[in-house]
């Protein structure tokens, strides 16, 4: 074997396969070269994946098997596939940076496995290989959620793996019927035979090849968190590790996006979808007063942007929905890793409190509960007050940062489209985005405590004099109110990359998947944000005073919470009896074969006991679950 | 004392400290979104005169309305939202 041809199948290694055996030897290495060794994989994964040629469409399959009759394709080179790898193993890079000085080998793992996943979605070219790594990348992200080790994000893990595993079940599902409908398990768009408007029609005439992209997409809305199935993502994100959240808000949504623009482009539900999701990002984002689920929320309206374009389906709509979850997953990690720094300085991560106090209205002889602001344990520092506005104001679409070379990209192909409703809804969604993300946090964490110090009312200093010997609950670690170099440099490379690609968008556009005929450096474009910003920022002024309240705020989960408890206790009590009653039964009959066998009497416990069913296991229960779901996939399909 | 009596001699300026409005941290933000939307204005009176992709596009200024409306009109259905969608939490803080 000569040099050239080790290179050229060292060079054809998927970066998904070179990501997951690195993470093999994590367990292997001392603490501070973990993260090391997790940035050395994903620039190597950056450079064999750049080595190869793209061509524009599908065909060119890097690495190719068959698997009974059909042909697999795991590793398949396409500009769309390679800009969402390479922004994922971006984003890899930076968060593992954030995570130096990580002393958690399993989250590291973790991290590496659910890196690799992702990126294995996105180069994927048959169903069969994207099924395998949608799954290990719901397992994977779950892992992170459980990584913080508590008894809350335990449960949020849980109910994020059951929606995550009930997406796949529907994924699956779509795939066998996809398979039994063409005989292919290459991806290609759904171009043809899908409509909304003529599904009905569609469902009888030709059953089996309407079920297919309806369970698809169903499958994939699921992952992207297109509402009504929202509900795991403002959950599992805001409980997630502080740095599995930085990963988890880029790859796993925007590994969906990649589908939708992949199999879905132009089905004309998913403007309604998108638009439905932006202005319910919003609202919810300004109701919520945690500040990773308000980044949550506005993740889910910036999905709703992306959702739009791929409805519209043009080329420039195409362009801009995949240069929008580029431009979306590198300030949405930098604005995570700053929501992780805010809460080491502040020791909560929320904005305001409820504390028990004394009301104005003592007189009225009743005492009740003020909203207080409880200021921060230290005031948080300008340096990443500038680095958290970097994210703020990419988000927010402004000029010269790089959510403006993306925004304005999907708002002229909606107004191409002739969508003028949807298109003010999309602008009057982006200001939201400007007043929770780049207002209402800023003014809550930066100005606020800073306007009350100033003005004597809160002493910050002597209220705080001993919190620093204390844990801090959000963190779990002490509060010693200083972040390390690793994290300061990672939110400033992050912040850096905002700027680069906003000042110079032609480094994106070049390996879009279309070619681009759209320069957002023009007069419209900017007068467009720079007015609507501006007319945010006062109605902000106006009406801040009432936009503080501290609680929960329900979303529609707690809908499946009320509404599914019945449900879980007939479906789960009764399968649980049945099953228990059998497993009963057959340890009986096996034990007395024993005792018969042996000639003696039973000392042990019995089988209830031994299993404990009466508290059945989450590992148990997961089970049933994939077990069923896979039932009835291969009961339908066949 | 409580906050709004607090507020109330602050703003009398019994404590004789900076009003708010005096902070470089509320000047700056002020400066820079009065600049914006005025430069907004500027460019549009300049360089989009006869621009018309759209109906709105013969209305001048009309973004910055657009902004201030749509913003007031999202922030008053949240405010009124919080009444219903708002459950309390006492003490400790929410992850």
């Amino acid at each position: 074997m000569t040099m050239d041809s080790i290179a050229t199948s060292l060079v054809s290694l998927p970066p998904s396969v070179l990501l997951a055996g690195g993470a093999l030897l994590i367990p292997l290495l001392p603490r501070y070269f973990r993260a090391a060794w997790m940035i050395l994989l994903s620039i190597l994964g950056l450079a064999f994946l750049w080595s190869l040629p793209v061509v524009q469409a599908s065909e060119f399959c890097v690495v190719s098997a068959t698997y009974g009759n059909y042909s697999l394709m795991p590793y398949v080179s396409d500009p769309l596939g390679r800009l969402f790898a390479s922004i994922f193993l971006l984003v890899l890079i930076i968060g593992s940076l954030y995570a130096w000085s990580l002393d958690d080998r399993g989250e590291s793992i973790g991290t590496m496995l659910y890196g690799a996943s992702a990126v294995g979605v996105v180069l994927a070219g048959d169903y069969l290989t994207l099924f395998v790594f949608w799954e290990l990348m719901a397992i994977a992200s779950t892992w992170l959620i459980w990584s913080r080790r508590e008894v809350g994000s335990t449960a949020v893990g849980v109910r994020y793996l059951i929606y995550h595993l009930l997406g796949g079940g529907f994924l699956l599902m779509g795939i066998l019927f996809q398979i039994h409908s063409t005989g292919s398990i290459q991806l290609q768009p759904f171009t043809e035979g899908i409509s909304w408007g003529t599904m009905g029609q569609d469902l009888v005439s030709n059953p089996s090849g309407t079920l297919g992209p309806l369970f698809l997409l169903l499958g994939v809305a699921v992952n992207a968190a297109v509402v009504p199935l929202h509900a795991w993502l403002p959950d599992a994100y805001a409980k997630a590790s502080w740095t599995g959240s930085v990963f988890m808000s880029a790859l796993t949504t925007k590994s969906a996006i990649y589908v939708m623009i992949r199999l879905f482009p132009g089905l004309d539900i998913l403007i309604v979808a998108g638009l439905v999701m932006a202005v319910f990002g919003t609202i919810y984002g300004l109701l919520s007063n945690n500040v990773r689920q308000i980044l949550s929320y506005s993740i889910i309206a910036q999905l709703g942007y992306m959702m739009a374009a791929v409805g519209v389906g043009s080329e420039m709509a195409l362009n801009g929905a995949a240069a929008h979850a580029f431009s979306h997953i590198l300030y949405k990690s930098l604005l995570f890793m700053c929501a992780g720094a805010m809460a080491v300085y502040a020791g909560r991560a929320t904005l305001v409190e409820w504390t028990d106090s004394q009301d104005d209205s003592m007189d009225r002889g009743a005492s009740s509960h003020t909203q207080q602001w409880k200021e921060p344990d230290h005031p948080l520092p300008w340096g990443l007050f500038a680095l958290y506005m970097i994210g703020a104001l990419s988000i927010s679409g402004v000029p010269l940062l790089s959510g403006f070379i993306s925004k304005p990209m999907i708002l002229e192909s909606l107004g191409k489209a002739h969508h003028e409703a949807g298109l003010l809804i999309l602008i009057a969604a982006s200001i939201g985005t400007f007043l929770h993300t780049g207002l209402k946090i800023p003014y809550a964490m930066w100005i606020k405590p800073r306007l009350d110090s100033a003005s004597g009312l809160v002493d910050v200093a002597s209220q705080n004099h001993d919190v620093d010997d204390q844990a801090s609950p959000e963190t779990d670690a002490p509060l010693t109110h200083k972040l390390p170099l690793s994290q300061w440099l990672a939110m400033s490379l992050g912040a850096g990359l905002c700027l680069l690609f906003g000042l110079a968008p032609d480094l994106l556009y070049g390996w879009l998947p279309y070619p681009v005929k759209f320069s957002p450096f023009e007069a419209y474009p900017i007068s467009e944000s720079l007015m609507t910003l501006s007319g945010g920022f006062f109605a902000f002024v106006l009406l801040r005073k009432w936009l503080y309240r501290p609680g929960r705020v329900l979303d529609l989960d707690w809908i499946y919470q009320k509404g599914g408890e019945p449900l879980r206790k007939v479906v789960v009590d009764t399968s649980w009896a049945v099953f228990g009653a059998v497993d009963i039964v057959v340890q009986r009959m096996a034990s007395s074969m024993t005792q018969w066998f042996r000639g003696e009497k039973g000392t042990g416990p019995t089988p209830a006991q031994r299993f404990n069913l009466a508290q059945p296991s989450i590992e148990s229960t997961i089970a049933w679950i994939v077990g069923t779901m896979l039932v009835i996939g291969l009961a339908l399909f066949l | 004392m409580s906050r709004s009596q607090s507020i109330g001699q602050f703003e009398a300026g019994q404590s004789g400290m900076k009003p708010p409005w005096k902070h470089w941290f509320v000047v700056v933000p002020l400066a820079f979104a009065l600049l914006g939307g005025a430069t907004g204005v500027i460019i549009e009176a300049v360089y989009l005169a006869d621009y018309a992709s759209h109906w709105w596009n013969e209305i001048p200024a009309f973004y910055l309305l657009f902004g201030l409306l749509s913003a007031v009109l999202t922030l008053t259905v949240v405010i009124l939202l919080q009444r219903v969608l708002l459950r309390k939490h006492h003490g400790g803080s929410q992850a």
